[in-house]
């Protein structure tokens, strides 16, 4: 596998380098990336959870049933 | 006027008076642009030698701006564009003298984007763009870029932003993205004690190397007594096939912060899914001038 690479441009200079990443920088390049990926699966979790309580929500506003506190919840907030 | 000499120290004593020698010329010193659109800093360093001055006046040349006061004077009235030479007239009761001239100096627009430096990514790709020892001469930053990643068939994709390559937990941010999935919505994102600050490029269930068109600012850099500001513009392009929909490209605004008193000197920006910028992505700094 190819190592990833690195551009650092010096302002003062101009000078384009390129630069293999380190081992520290590698690592810590996939531990940003699987914490971003943990959080964006959390946020679409909570998103398809909210989704299903309106869906359930609707379905009761039609059928004149009480909605739980969540339902209302997902329609109001 | 005639020009006294010195008679002895204490000038010449005419009917019991006496009559401060006329000062020797001033040296000229720097001249720089105060960045206001109409100001000059003119410095200059007095005579050890001759009458002493009361007053020493900088004078433009062309127009005739004046300013007076010690080193360094500040000249108003000047005109954007316009190369100017200053000189620098030492007074006193008794007469004058003038310095020569200055080098010349032309103001440049209050606003105007100056570019300090840019980079286009090679075939290899890369995973990261830093832009390092950014001069402080400047009142805000901004990086625009037009870029591509190799990352596919995930549905959200986002760039990470650290300054002075701090990677301590000193960044939050705080984003409204709009997506294109099976039906248009909005996302609100927000993040704080982060090792980074983040914003959002959009969803993207297409394929690799979309165009991702980006503005971000980055404002008051270098004032040492706040945290420092960055506001973003991002969005991409669908290529006219994107997921379930048609709904257009994708846009992101987000607003992030480092909290760090210290002037920002370095830039690094990254994909946050370990992807790649493939080749002819590229990215500019420009730095503006004036409050």
């Amino acid at each position: 596998m190819t190592t990833p690479t690195k551009i650092v441009v010096d302002c003062s200079t101009g000078q384009e380098t390129i630069l293999p990443l380190t081992a520290e920088e590698i690592a810590q390049r996939e531990a940003d990336a699987a914490a971003f990926a943990e959080q964006r699966a959390a946020e679409e979790a909570a998103a398809e959870a909210k989704a299903a309580l309106k869906a359930s929500a609707k379905a009761k506003l039609i059928a004149g049933t009480p909605l739980t506190e969540e339902e209302a919840d997902a329609l109001v907030l | 006027m005639a020009n006294i000499k010195r008679a002895n120290a204490s000038g010449i004593t005419k009917s019991g008076t006496a009559i401060s020698d006329v000062p020797d010329a001033p040296t000229i010193g720097a001249v720089s642009d105060l960045s206001t659109g109409d100001t000059a800093s003119v410095a200059y360093t007095a005579a050890t030698t001759g009458g002493a001055a009361t007053t020493f006046t900088a004078t433009s040349s062309p127009g005739g701006f004046t300013g007076t006061g010690s080193s360094p004077i500040t000249v108003s009235g000047l005109s954007v564009g316009t190369a100017y030479t200053f000189t620098v007239t030492a007074s006193n009761s008794t007469g004058s003298a003038t310095s020569g001239a200055s080098s010349s100096l032309t103001l440049a627009a209050v606003g105007k984007y100056e570019s300090i430096a840019s980079t286009t990514v090679g075939a290899g790709g890369s995973s990261s763009i830093s832009f390092t020892s950014i001069p402080a001469t400047y009142t805000h930053l901004q990086v625009r870029a037009l870029c591509q990643t190799n990352r596919a068939g995930y549905v959200i994709d986002a760039f990470t932003v650290k300054f002075n390559s701090d990677t301590g937990s000193n960044y939050s941010w705080h984003t409204l993205y709009g997506g294109f999935d099976s039906s248009p919505s909005v996302t609100v994102d927000v993040g704080t004690s982060a090792t980074a600050t983040r914003f959002y490029w959009g969803n993207s269930s297409v394929s690799a190397n979309v165009f991702t068109a980006v503005v971000m600012d980055i404002l008051d850099y270098t004032n040492t007594n706040k945290y420092k500001t960055i506001r973003t513009l991002a969005g991409f392009d669908v290529n006219g096939t994107a997921g379930t929909g048609s709904y257009g490209g994708t846009v992101c605004l987000s607003s992030g912060n480092w909290r760090n008193t210290n002037a920002i000197t370095s830039i690094e920006i990254a994909s946050t899914v370990s992807a790649n910028f493939t080749q002819y992505t590229q990215f500019a700094l420009y730095g503006i001038k004036g409050s």
